[in-house]
C-alpha cells in the first residue's frame, strides 16, 4: 500500500520524541533548585506552597527519627535500670551462709530448751503495695497537661531534649489541642533539632 | 556526589548525563537500613528536591498542578519504601524526577501490555561517569538523524515496533503509525479523525517513547 510518508521517516519521528523525551528528563535532573522554582513560578504554581508541603515531608521524617530516638534512649535506661547488682564473690558468700546457718541452729536448740507458751499470732498484714500512690491532688486533664508542658518547656531550657519531647507527648495526650499553639510548636521543633543533634551511639561489635 | 541542603543541583555550566537501569523488585529493607535512610535523608535538600521534580512533572502532565503533586507524593513514597537512592551516584531532585519518568511510563504502560513479564521493575537512575555514554541528548538526536543504518533498517525498526504494538493490542498507537504514514503529524487532527480524545494520543506517545528507550538500551548494553 502506498504511504504519503516513508517509514523510515515515521521511524525517525518516534526515535525524536523518545530523544527529546531523553533531552528533557536530563534537564530537569540538571536543574539546579532556583531555575525549577522559577519554571514553576512561570508556569503559575504556588511556590511557596509546594515547598510547604516539602516540609511536611520533612516535619514528618524527623518527628519519625526522633521518636526512634527517644525510643532508644528509653529502651537504654530501662535496661541499666534493671540490670542486677554484682554479685558477691564465692568465697564471702559461703562465709556468710555459714554465719547465718550457725545462728539459725543455734537459735532453734535454744528455743527447744527454753520453750515458752505461744504468743497469740499477729493478725496477717497484706503485702507492701508495690504500686505507686497516685497523684494527691486529682486535676483536670487540661491543668495537668499545662503542668507537664511548663516542665517541658523547663526541660527544654535545660537542653534536655528527650525529656521534653517527652513531655510534649504526655501532655498532648491529654490536651491535643493545647498542643497546637506556637510556643508548643516551636518548643517540639527545638526538643527533635536538638535531638537529632545527638549521633546515635555505636552499635555495639557482636 | 552529594547535594547538601541549598545547593545547586548543577555541576558547574555542563550537563550531567544520567543512565537508565532496570533493578528487580529489591527486598524489603530492615528496618534499621530504614532507620539510617530516614536519617541520611533529613541531611539533604528534601524541599529542593521535591520542586525539582515537581517542575519535571508539571511538563510531563502539561501543567496539571493536581496530577503532578500526585507524581510527585508517588516518587517520595518510593523513595521511602525502597530505601534505593544513593547520593554517591546522583543527586536526590535527579534521583526523584528518575523516579517520576519511570512511574509515569509504567503507568502509561500498565493499562495496555502485560509488561511483557516483567517482575516489578523500578527504573532507576544514576551519574554516568564523564567518557563512558558521554554523548549529550542533542548528539544522539543528530546522530539518529544522520543515522547510517540506512532505510531498510528504519523501516524494519517500524515493522517491529508496529509488530509490538499488534502484540500488546496498543490500538491507539497503531493508528498513530497509520496517521503517520498518510502524512498526519498533529495529535489534535488524528484525534479527530480517530473519534478518540487526544489524552489517549498523548498516552500513546509515552508508550512509543518507551518502546524506543527500551529498544536503545539494548541496543547500548549490545554494543
Amino acid at each position: 500500500m502506498a504511504t504519503k510518508r516513508s517509514p523510515e521517516k515515521v521511524w525517525r519521528t518516534a526515535v525524536n520524541e523518545a530523544a527529546e523525551d531523553e533531552l528533557e528528563f536530563q534537564r530537569a535532573a540538571n536543574e539546579s533548585v532556583a531555575e525549577a522554582e522559577k519554571e514553576l513560578a512561570d508556569m503559575g504554581v504556588d511556590v511557596a506552597a509546594e515547598r510547604e508541603r516539602a516540609q511536611a515531608w520533612r516535619r514528618e521524617l524527623e518527628e519519625r527519627v526522633a521518636a526512634r530516638k527517644r525510643k532508644e534512649l528509653v529502651d537504654r535506661e530501662r535496661v541499666r535500670s534493671i540490670r542486677p547488682e554484682r554479685r558477691a564473690p564465692p568465697a564471702v558468700a559461703w562465709l556468710v551462709a555459714a554465719t547465718v546457718g550457725a545462728a539459725v541452729g543455734g537459735g532453734l536448740v535454744y528455743a527447744t530448751m527454753h520453750r515458752t507458751p505461744a504468743p497469740e499470732a499477729p493478725a496477717p498484714q497484706p503485702p507492701p503495695s508495690r504500686t505507686p500512690t497516685p497523684p494527691a491532688p486529682q486535676k483536670t486533664d487540661l491543668v495537668a497537661a499545662a503542668d507537664i508542658r511548663r516542665d517541658a518547656v523547663a526541660e527544654c531550657d535545660a537542653r534536655r531534649w528527650d525529656e521534653c519531647l517527652a513531655d510534649l507527648d504526655r501532655a498532648r495526650a491529654l490536651d491535643p489541642a493545647g498542643d497546637e499553639t506556637r510556643p508548643m510548636q516551636e518548643a517540639r521543633k527545638q526538643a527533635i533539632a536538638g535531638i537529632l543533634a545527638n549521633k546515635p551511639p555505636k552499635p555495639p561489635v557482636p | 556526589m552529594t547535594i547538601r541542603r541549598g545547593e545547586s543541583t548543577r555541576g558547574g555550566d555542563r550537563l550531567r548525563f544520567f543512565r537508565w537501569h532496570e533493578t528487580a523488585g529489591r527486598g524489603e529493607p530492615s528496618a534499621e537500613q530504614r532507620a539510617r535512610f530516614e536519617e541520611m535523608l533529613l541531611e539533604h535538600d528534601l524541599e529542593g528536591a521535591r520542586l525539582q521534580a515537581m517542575a519535571y512533572a508539571m511538563k510531563l502532565t502539561k501543567k496539571n498542578v493536581a496530577a503532578s503533586r500526585q507524581m510527585v507524593d508517588d516518587a517520595c513514597r518510593i523513595l521511602w519504601e525502597r530505601c534505593s537512592w544513593d547520593p554517591d551516584k546522583v543527586g536526590l531532585g535527579a534521583y526523584l524526577c528518575g523516579v517520576v519518568r519511570s512511574e509515569r511510563s509504567h503507568a502509561a504502560e500498565a493499562g495496555i501490555t502485560e509488561r511483557e513479564n516483567e517482575v516489578e521493575y523500578l527504573t532507576e537512575v544514576e551519574t554516568l561517569e564523564e567518557g563512558t555514554h558521554g554523548r549529550s541528548p542533542e548528539d544522539l538526536m543528530v546522530a539518529y538523524e544522520e543515522s547510517v543504518e540506512g532505510r531498510e533498517r528504519a523501516a524494519g525498526e517500524l515493522a517491529e515496533m508496529k509488530a509490538h504494538f499488534e502484540a500488546t493490542g496498543d490500538a491507539v498507537n497503531l493508528e498513530w503509525i497509520q496517521y503517520s504514514l498518510d502524512d498526519v503529524e498533529d495529535l489534535e487532527e488524528m484525534a479527530r479523525r480517530s473519534g478518540r480524545r487526544v489524552e489517549e494520543f498523548y498516552r500513546a506517545r509515552d508508550r512509543r517513547v518507551r518502546y524506543v528507550q527500551r529498544l536503545q538500551a539494548k541496543k547500548q548494553e549490545k554494543a
